[in-house]
């Protein structure tokens, strides 16, 4: 394929992937990679330098504020003080993925999720916060390309998150799928999502309210269990004449299953119903009907979680691990950096690693990485660590119950694979008000690390 | 190790502290002196070593209104001596437990991984003398947000956990003929700055502007955290 077509093929199917993206690409300034090294911007406003000030030691860029990138920029001079750091995100307001759901029945408020500045995170890490969106890469020259300017690099971090894939849950047709993405929101990427999903559980009078969990590692494993619980609880507390069904792709609940099972039959018999091996197959936006292989069902209001892939910026980019079902990068598996190219990494959900896709993933990952790079900056190599991945989910609200899982993971040297979890992972799956509020200094916990405040 | 002898291994650091308006809340190196400060119970009696209960930790603010810390009698003597460091590369050495078993033990009660630390809503962070699910053990402190654990009688060395760097330590001194227990520093990390800093608005709004960083003189109430704080939670 040459460059051309390469590029034809891209902006096919960006259409898509776009109105998707978490930490997208404006406009259509990108030419596909033709070969590791050489996505470049094509257009845009990419011609001038950002102004900034002159690097006062290695330039180190992070694109993406959510919990990968945000932790990279806050440990990376306490690693290594010489580091000129710069993190560089579309949105100008943060607002929490993670403990969103909880939003929804009033265990937090909005200010839980949302006060926290991208201000307060450089002034308390010694950064430079950028409010620009990405147009374009050249990794031969360390220059990354954005609609306010370019800006070199020593050291470059791609940390978008995931996109959604549509496709994978046969919603195809464009107007459908928007439909589907503005109506019924996943919820497993950007605040509006949420402010969206916050609504309807407030303006849920009754009827049936399906919750659907797709297929391959996809974000928040637990949440939308999680979610399906809470609105349960919702029914139950104000008493609505309503239902909650859970539609899974999966065989069998995907974490914490017993715990969530016990939720199930003690808490919402008769209010949820959890069907597995129930794959989404298609879905009406308009008539409000999910289809899977064998049924389908009409409800009144849903939240559905298609697939997911890398965010769409890492394909645009050209970074695409051939081998990956859910178009992630191509990275070393224990030092993140892209195959050949020891100046760019790749982190948090758009690694292309079993890892549990969650915020103390990210958050445990992201310190490791900082370490790396500052290693990497001095010349020198560190042995890999595992991520860990510490993860509540709260079963009943009324009060506040959760289930606890703390995983690491463990590195295949042979296959130069990650193979899954630790032989020590250990789970709490009787769920209890002590891990209810402990729930909430984690999350608190992680702001505070990223965030410095 | 007593007390002079403490001093002397960490003197070098000790010197370089306090030059400067900003460094009252800030001491560089691993050990700085602060105000001896006696501690008592709620009524205002003085604490005494060999009464203090072994159940669970007290909660006392040392050596800010603002910095919660743990005064805790471990079952067994905890001997002086072992190496620690913190992340800046500082090696410090534990100067061991007080009272005439060598069982009392003070530090900073605030997880220096993510800065959970007791509060009156609830506490993360908690000293267990049974058995620990998240450690496997008995007798350690450990912070349920996630999951680090601290050896008390060790220093406050790291155990598990993600967490980076030991509890910073609260130096004790008994008074052999009262039996009476005297803060009189901190060693290890310097996490009050940085703990100010996240929790400037929070202990304004609790304590009144600017008070969380009055230093605490005479004597410092130290209550067991269940009654400090209405749910302190093991894990």
């Amino acid at each position: 394929m040459d460059e051309t077509n390469s590029r034809r093929g891209f902006l096919k199917m960006g259409g898509a992937a776009l109105a998707a993206a978490s930490t997208g690409v404006a406009g259509t300034a990108f030419a596909a990679a033709k070969g590791e090294k050489h996505a470049h911007a094509a257009g845009g406003m990419s011609g001038g330098k950002l102004d900034l000030p002159k690097a006062k030691g290695p330039r180190l860029v992070i694109v993406g504020a959510g919990t990968s990138g945000m932790t990279i920029a806050a440990h990376a001079k306490k690693e290594y003080p010489n580091f000129d750091v710069v993190l560089i995100d579309k949105r100008d307001m943060y607002s929490s993925c993670f403990n969103s759901s909880l939003w929804y029945v009033g265990v937090i408020n909005l200010e839980f999720l949302a006060a926290h500045s991208f201000l307060d995170a450089a002034v308390n890490n010694n950064y430079i916060f950028v409010n620009a969106t990405v147009t374009g890469l050249d990794q031969a020259t360390r220059t990354l390309h954005t609609n306010e300017g370019e800006i070199g690099y020593d050291f470059l971090v791609l940390a978008p998150g995931i996109s959604y894939d549509y496709a994978k849950i046969g919603v195809k047709d464009v107007e459908n799928r928007i439909g589907v993405q503005q109506k019924f929101p996943g919820g497993f990427i950007s605040p509006m999502e949420h402010v969206t999903l916050n609504r309807k559980f407030k303006e849920f009078e009754g009827g049936l309210f399906i919750q659907t969990v797709p297929s391959g590692n996809y974000r928040c494993l637990p949440g939308p269990y999680e979610r399906a619980c809470l609105m349960a609880g919702w029914i139950k507390k104000n008493k609505i004449p309503g239902k909650v069904l859970i539609l899974d792709a999966n065989p069998e609940v995907t974490i914490k299953a017993k715990g969530f099972h016990a939720a199930f039959d003690e808490l919402y018999k008769g209010i949820l119903e959890w069907k597995p091996t129930s794959a989404v197959t298609g879905v009406d936006a308009e008539k409000k009907i999910i289809k899977t292989e064998f049924d389908s069902y009409k409800f009144d209001d849903a939240s559905i979680y298609p697939n997911i892939r890398g965010n769409t910026l890492i394909e645009q980019l050209g970074l695409v691990d051939p081998k990956s079902l859910q178009k992630e990068a191509n990275i070393d598996v224990r030092f993140y950096n892209i195959k050949g190219d020891p100046h760019v990494y790749v982190t948090g959900d758009s690694r292309n690693h079993p890892y549990s896709k969650s915020a103390n993933t990210s958050n445990t990952e992201g310190q490791f990485v900082a370490k790396v790079l500052a290693a990497r900056a001095q010349g020198k190599e560190i042995a890999w660590e595992s991520p860990e991945t510490v993860c509540f989910s709260m079963t009943n609200a009324f009060p506040p119950e959760a289930i606890k899982v703390d995983a690491k993971y463990t590195y295949d040297p042979k296959t130069d694979a990650i193979t899954g979890f630790s032989p020590d992972t250990k789970t709490w799956e009787t769920r209890d008000q002590a891990m209810g509020r402990a729930y909430l200094e984690w999350a608190q916990g992680i702001y505070r690390d990223m965030f410095g405040a | 190790m007593d007390r002079r002898d403490f001093i002397k291994v960490c003197g070098a650091s000790a010197v370089a502290v306090a030059a400067g308006a900003q460094s009252r809340l800030v001491y560089s190196g691993t050990a700085k002196d602060f105000a001896r400060v006696k501690l008592v119970d709620e009524t205002g009696q003085p604490l005494k070593a060999a009464s203090l209960g072994q159940k669970e930790a007290y909660v006392f603010n040392y050596p800010y209104a603002g910095i919660p810390c743990f005064l805790i009698s471990l079952p067994d003597a905890a001997p002086a001596g072992a190496p620690l460091k913190t992340t800046e590369g500082e090696e410090y050495s534990f100067p061991g437990g007080v009272g005439a078993k060598k069982n009392v033990v003070g530090y900073m009660a605030v997880c220096t991984h993510q800065f959970a630390y007791p509060k009156k809503s609830e506490s993360q962070l908690s000293y267990n003398p049974g058995n620990s699910e998240v450690a496997g053990r008995t007798g350690v402190i450990t912070c349920c947000a996630h999951n680090s654990v601290y050896d008390p009688a060790v220093g406050g060395k790291v155990l598990g956990g993600k967490t980076p760097q030991p509890l910073p330590g609260v130096r004790l001194e008994h008074d052999a003929a009262t039996d009476e227990i005297y803060a009189t520093g901190l060693y290890g990390a310097d996490l009050i700055e940085d703990f100010f800093k996240k929790f400037k608005a929070k202990l304004n709004a609790e304590l009144g502007f600017g008070k969380y960083k009055e230093e605490v003189t005479g004597s410092a109430q130290a209550v067991p955290l269940s009654k400090y704080s209405a749910s302190a939670d093991s894990c």
